[in-house]
């Protein structure tokens, strides 16, 4: 029963982050019907990043956040402008398919680049709390991983507030619903897709800060964070953060619980059902408006 | 014209292997299957415009199937039909998830990755089907097993899976399955409203698509002589077959084989290691061996 009962602790701290990772996608896919299949890398790279920062300067890891992030954003705005930009206003079916095959591109670029840069082997950020741990009745709690949980629900809440009161984030918001309506009330919609992805970059940086802290990185990563994330929209559906971090709860549960019924093996797959029900059954999600 | 034109160059296709040098040929083999595989989906993908991002699971299916029965004594020649015909099951299947509940673009994408995917877990974890080594086919040249002494016979299997999937897709093409076909794909609601079956011409689309896929697996499980689990079933397998078509034009009937031509000898000298192995058997001259893999130590902070 403890055991059932900390694999599920572990599971929502996992959660959390599979919130966060998916949160970028979710901006990027709701506001320009791009799927970017590269986002994995991009959280890679925001591991990476983080690591450095922490391996060359001694930051704080969770300190070294300050500098990804901004270093992401901009990060976000070339990768848009320089790939995202072409194909964004296309119709429908070589959007779908030419968005695809530069995602698809970008990610084994990224990767191979990775690998390049810093070798394929596992790397984490060690820090001197990280073995901390929180006693909570028999439940051992990870101080790192908690820490992590909070720092995503916090970005994703401040990720909202933007959404909901900056002026932009009401543009971007308009351009998700009616990229025809915005325009013709004067919002400059290219900018909005500029801000959504440089934005949902900058969530996949923090992402992967928090995934080395907590979890390790390597240039493999990236492929199997966007798989979590792909899940977790589909899950959860667009329009709502808040939604989608309780979608990326869920998945991290779900996964706890059928790793502890049917062994590790098969966590994989219970993401991947949910994944199929919910796309068969409730293509707009949980929570999709 | 036409007629004189592609009958020149299939002359030519036919001639190649007797000047071309082993390494050449197998580059040739690795252009033909990959259009094969590029024109199979071209049909749904193509034509039909249901874009499908798991084709690999077709190939996975095909060539576990034909490699499985081998083990128990059944020829491949008639494994190719039955791990073509279970690639089928599995895509009617899909499509019938995907179709009846109408899902469309990134949705059906992400159906088709999630069903490859599942595919793909469960390959490496079931022992039976060799968990996450996979299978490896020994060698015995024996043509009955699908296995040839001499490369040229590959050549010749590959050139006739292109030819067989070009004159597939021919026929759709100016059949009005063809032109339903490419009807759904520009507007499937007027489409219907005409009174065409969409759902059951995409279903046919889908299934036809699954068999021929189907059958490219058995020759790949017989020309790598590997099946594992993370190439066969993997995104990228289905990455390789639809940027093919792409590049080459999906919808047309030489796009694929234009793209694959264009593609697949670019991608050699960056191709998947169980690629490589194949290359570097039929090498033109002694290569250096390959650098180790850096030991260099991980750099680790001093926390």
């Amino acid at each position: 029963m403890n055991v059932l009962a900390q694999q599920l602790v572990l599971g929502l701290l996992i959660g959390g982050l599979y919130g966060l990772a998916a949160a970028g996608l979710s901006l990027v896919f709701g506001v320009m019907k791009v799927l970017d299949v590269a986002h994995g890398e991009l959280i890679m790279l925001g591991g990476y990043g983080a690591f450095w920062l922490v391996a060359l300067f001694g930051l704080d890891p969770f300190a070294a956040l300050v500098l990804v992030i901004p270093l992401a954003l901009v990060g976000g705005g070339l990768l848009y402008s320089g790939l995202f930009s072409f194909v964004v206003r296309a119709d429908e079916e070589t959007r779908v398919k030419n968005s695809l095959l530069i995602g698809f591109g970008l990610a084994l670029a990224l990767h191979a680049l990775a690998v390049q840069l810093w070798t394929a082997d596992e790397r984490s950020i060690v820090t001197p709390y990280g073995g901390a741990v929180i006693m909570v009745g028999e439940l051992a709690i990870p101080l790192v991983r908690l820490l992590s949980l909070l720092l995503a629900f916090l970005l994703i809440g401040g990720l909202h507030l933007l959404l909901a009161r900056w002026r932009w984030g009401k543009a971007i918001r308009a351009t998700a619903e009616d990229w025809q309506a915005a325009l013709l009330t004067g919002i400059d919609v290219r900018r909005a897709y500029l801000l959504a992805f440089a934005i949902g970059t900058a969530l996949a940086g923090a992402a992967g800060t928090l995934v080395s802290v907590g979890y390790s990185v390597s240039p493999s990563i990236g492929l199997e964070w966007t798989l979590k994330a792909l899940i977790v929209v589909v899950l959860a559906g667009l329009g709502s953060m808040i939604g989608t971090f309780v979608g990326g709860l869920v998945l991290g549960v779900a996964e706890a619980a059928s790793a502890a019924v049917f062994g590790g093996p098969y966590r994989e797959v219970v993401g991947l059902v949910i994944f199929v029900v919910v796309l068969v059954v409730r293509p707009r999600g949980l929570f999709g408006k | 014209m036409k007629w004189a034109l592609g009958l020149t160059a299939l002359a030519v296709l036919l001639g190649l292997p007797t000047v071309l040098s082993g390494y050449a040929v197998t580059i040739f083999v690795l252009i033909f299957f990959y259009a094969f595989l590029a024109q199979a989906w071209n049909i749904v993908g193509g034509y039909a415009g249901q874009l499908s991002a798991g084709h690999a699971a077709f190939v996975g299916v095909g060539g576990y199937t034909a490699a499985l029965l081998l083990d128990r004594g059944i020829t491949p020649w008639l494994g190719m039909l039955v791990g073509a015909a279970l690639a089928a099951v599995l895509g009617s299947i899909i499509g019938y998830l995907g179709f009846r509940f109408g899902l469309r673009g990134f949705y059906l994408v992400l159906l088709t990755v999630a069903f490859a995917e599942v595919c793909r877990i469960l390959a490496s974890n079931i022992d039976a089907v060799g968990g996450a080594v996979g299978l490896y086919i020994t060698f015995t040249g024996n043509p009955r097993q699908f296995q040839f002494q001499d490369q040229r016979a590959y050549y010749y299997l590959a050139l006739a899976l292109m030819l067989l999937g070009t004159g597939v897709v021919a026929l759709i093409e100016r059949r009005r399955f063809g032109i339903y076909l490419t009807a759904i794909r520009e507007d499937e609601g007027a489409c219907e409203a005409l009174g065409v079956p969409t759902f059951k011409y995409k279903m046919l689309a889908m299934v036809v698509s699954a068999f021929l896929t189907g059958l490219g697996g058995t020759f790949y499980a017989f020309y790598l002589f590997s099946l594992q689990p993370n190439t066969v079933f993997g995104i990228p397998l289905s990455v390789e077959i639809i940027i093919r078509a792409v590049i080459g034009g999906a919808g047309t009937l030489l796009g694929p084989i234009l793209g694959s031509f264009i593609l697949t000898p670019l991608g050699v000298p960056i191709s998947p290691p169980h690629h490589q192995a194949r290359l570097a058997m039929t090498a033109p001259e002694k290569r250096t061996a390959p650098a180790p893999i850096s030991n260099r130590p991980p750099t680790r902070p001093a926390a």
